[in-house]
């Protein structure tokens, strides 16, 4: 089963996307910041990271770099606002593969996801 | 207008959760950047801001749109002090706080599911002209004029003839393409800029970009409107090109021309995709997901430490395998086996579960009880407000905040210390220029404090403000009728004072807007009493005024004296009842027709427990009546009952409201055999026999 981190601070958007994703077909992890979920990625393997940007401890950014020195293969889609272009470019020069724009749409997410996983 | 989110129950409940800490976390720092004028550290004002921005994305997802669009307003504020792009101000701060008033209206209507009607469009209006404003740009200022492509039509060149020839000539030396690529952009609901910057990763990752319109740098200044223009050289073939721009999201249209060095403009292959819409599969997904309606009761909730919540299972384990031990005990008994070791091993069950059921009960009141915190934060605010309407300068201290109390007493002392905060600044502050006639610092200082002391919880509110005087309560009171003239004379110092407890009392010559909101201080001092609680008031004329409120740990959970009369089981509050006495029935005297008798030089009252309620009053035989002697601010009154059960800590029960009128009985306890007790609620029960029966007689 593929399984997906997913990263944000607010319990009401991670259990949305949970949801979401777990009616799809997914197996789910939830982490409340960069560094949980830099915490979760180290001892557990997940196939797909969904990463929110604004968050405290450590910005999704911030996470990517790090994951991505853990594991040049990891596969992040960034979850971002409408504004936050610029640091979605830096997301993905960090190597995140995606993103996906708030509120979420959900054939939006599951086309990315496919997209990234593919 | 009803409200329908899609979201189930317990979706929305986190967000109102969540929502409502975003929330505080705003007005707190908006607040401490009004008071250090916008010097707070960076780390305070991006935790600020993260707070906005959160909220906006939750907001939004919960389709919430005005609260969304406000937020939205707000975290772009957020960021430009971030940015310190603009100033503090205190127009801004003003405009930020009607910002979290209207937060809290919409929190609230999610909650009630229910519109409130409030325009949130005017503030949305405001704060945009605020930033206008302050950066120095009007609002009307059209944008930069929009890069216009030629669309469908190819005119020309997308390029410079220059480019393409310098583009051929590598292509040449390289073996390879050279395709000029137009890719038009979805806009709505997505970032163009990221879209295109992933348009441009893929392109450099299959060949070598040329020239691009816009080029990456504008990408990373947002500078783009909603097409790409990419020159690309590559080896791969126009169909994978075309293939892999299609398949990054938001790519409405993609254009690709393959430029061949002897006919390059004339030959253009057009080749179009478009992507189908996702709208309508959208809006069937949308009409699918459950709606929640607008009647849908969100009941409060409480955080709880895993920790607690991980002990209070263990315990409730123990209890599980206590009650397999009990059953396979009873069994023996039934059967008549081993029953000495049975009946020794139920006495220990017995008392095991006593132990657990202790540890449980403390366990279950420390998941109850929340930090005063959760009251005080949005005090600081109000008292801002209050000092600023009663043109006050106020400042407020908070000392204990972290003390803990039931939620239950939490949630009800909040009027009452509004109403004496208000009063504080409304009454007791003097205004700045009274207070520098005076030699007193200008602004005033409200303290408010809390601490824990044996049982009870203590809460202070102090002024240094004037002070009340009593001879002018006690002027006050007459003239309002409330007491007699003849009868304030004998009052003590301290009883004037407290004349302002009394129903009808208020000492401001005209209802301010601060104060005057109809509720007196009888009714603070009632609705602390009805949480067992009491009110004491010390002052000195020119010095200030302290309120001193002392509020039991729990409500749940209460000591109480037993007693049995007519057959009926009483509880009556610990905390309410001054002494039990066994009194002769010789030494009864009739004041009036009623029963009396002199205590330790004092005349007390005694009625019949039946009295109180209109029961038969029963023939008790014997020389003795027992008497519980009960307390409250007016005086004592010894309540005769048949007979008294002793001390026990018993679980409150509210009635049900079915029951109607229940004057007299605050609720029910069970007790150990399942009997069910009456708990006595005082103070009503006393303001019932001074008021109707032994008016004068209990106050001496």
């Amino acid at each position: 089963m593929t399984k997906v981190l997913v990263v944000d601070d607010a319990s009401f958007m991670r259990m949305r996307m949970n949801k979401l994703l777990t009616e799809n077909g997914y197996e789910v992890d939830e982490a409340e910041n960069g560094l949980d979920a830099l915490d979760k990625y180290q001892k557990d393997s997940y196939d797909l990271v969904i990463m929110d940007i604004t968050m405290p401890a450590m910005d999704g950014i911030e996470a990517v770099k790090h994951i991505k020195d853990l594991d040049p293969e990891a596969k992040i889609i960034m979850c971002s606002a409408i504004g936050q272009q610029q640091m979605v470019i830096e997301a993905l020069k960090a190597g995140a593969k995606d993103f996906v724009v708030k509120p979420f749409q959900p054939d939006r997410i599951m086309e990315s996801i496919k997209r990234v996983l593919s | 207008m009803g409200l329908d989110f899609e979201a189930t129950p317990e979706e929305i409940k986190i967000f109102l959760e969540e929502a409502k800490e975003q929330i505080q976390t705003l007005e707190d720092g908006i607040m401490s950047l009004e008071k250090e004028h916008g010097e707070i550290d960076p780390e305070s004002l991006q935790s600020i801001f993260r707070a906005a921005h959160t909220l906006k994305g939750s907001s939004a997802a919960l389709g919430h749109v005005n609260m969304a669009k406000l937020t939205h307003e707000m975290e772009t504020i957020l960021d430009h002090l971030r940015k310190k792009s603009i100033d503090v101000t205190p127009e801004l701060v003003e405009l930020l706080l009607d910002g979290i008033d209207g937060l809290r209206i919409f929190n609230d209507e999610i909650y009630q599911g229910k519109e409130s009607g409030i325009d949130v469009n005017d503030l949305v209006l405001d704060l945009q002209n605020f930033v206008a404003t302050a950066l120095d740009i009007t609002p009307d200022t059209p944008k930069k004029a929009p890069f216009h492509p030629d669309q469908t039509d190819l005119k020309g060149p997308l390029f410079d003839a220059s480019l393409e020839t310098a583009a051929l000539e590598i292509a040449t030396s390289l073996n390879q393409n050279v395709f000029e690529i137009e890719v038009r952009l979805n806009t709505e609901n997505t970032l163009p800029p990221v879209r295109a910057y992933q348009v441009m990763m893929f392109l450099e990752d299959i060949g070598q970009l040329i020239a691009s319109e816009p080029t990456l740098q504008d990408l990373e200044k947002d500078r783009i409107e909603d097409t790409l223009k990419v020159l690309l050289v590559t080896k791969t073939d126009k169909k994978a090109v075309e293939d892999g721009i299609a398949s990054i999201p938001d790519c409405k249209k993609v254009t690709l021309t393959a430029i061949k060095k002897a006919n390059k403009t004339e030959k253009k292959e057009k080749i179009i995709s478009a992507k189908p819409s996702t709208d309508l599969a959208r809006k069937g997904v949308k009409a699918e997901k459950r709606t929640r309606s607008s009647e849908t009761v969100i009941s409060p909730t409480i955080r709880v430490d895993v920790d607690v919540l991980d002990d209070l299972m263990n315990l409730v384990g123990e209890l599980v395998i206590d009650r397999t031990r009990i059953n396979s005990d009873i069994q023996k008994l039934h059967e008549r086996k081993e029953a000495e070791e049975a009946l020794e091993k139920l006495g220990q069950t017995g008392n095991h579960i006593g132990r657990v059921t202790e540890k449980l009960q403390e366990l279950i009141m420390k998941a109850r009880l929340l930090p005063l915190e959760t009251l005080f934060r949005k005090f600081p605010r109000m008292v801002r407000d209050l000092a600023l309407k009663a043109e006050k300068e106020v400042q407020l201290v908070m000392v204990g905040e972290d003390t803990e109390i039931d939620r239950s007493v939490i949630e009800q002392i909040s009027d009452p210390l509004i109403h004496l905060l208000r009063n504080a600044i409304d009454h007791g502050i003097e205004k700045p220029e009274e207070r520098a006639r005076l030699n007193k610092n200008s602004t005033g200082t409200v303290c408010l404090s809390a601490e824990p002391e044996e049982n009870y919880i203590v809460i202070r509110i102090k002024d240094d403000g004037k002070g009340i005087d009593p001879a002018k309560i006690a002027a006050s009171a007459v003239k309002k009728g409330l007491i007699t003239p003849q009868k304030v004379q004998s009052l003590s110092v301290k009883e004037a004072t407290e004349l302002v407890f009394m129903p009808g009392f208020s000492t401001a010559e005209e209802v301010t807007q601060v104060s005057g909101r109809g509720v007196g201080m009888d009714i603070v001092k009632k609705n602390l009493e009805n949480l067992n609680g009491s009110i004491q008031v010390f002052t000195e004329v020119g010095k200030g005024t302290e309120f001193r409120i002392e509020l039991p740990l729990t409500l749940a959970i209460m000591r109480t004296l037993l007693f049995q009369s007519t057959d009926n089981l009483y509880a009556i509050p610990l905390s309410a009842v001054a002494e039990t006495n066994r009194i002769s029935k010789a030494e009864i005297k009739y004041v009036d027709n009623r029963k009396a008798i002199n205590l330790r030089g004092k005349v007390l009252p005694l009625i019949h427990i039946e009295e109180l309620f209109n029961l038969p009053v029963p023939q008790i035989s014997g020389d003795f009546y027992f008497v519980i002697v009960v307390k409250n601010a007016k005086g004592q009154v010894g309540i005769i009952v048949e007979k008294l059960l002793g001390e026990e800590e018993v679980v409150v029960k509210t009635l049900s409201k079915l029951l109607g009128e229940t004057r007299g009985i605050s609720g029910a306890a069970i007790l150990g055999q399942g009997e069910v007790a009456f708990i006595l609620d005082v103070p009503s029960l006393l303001a019932y026999v001074t008021d109707s029966r032994l008016a004068g007689a209990c106050c001496n």
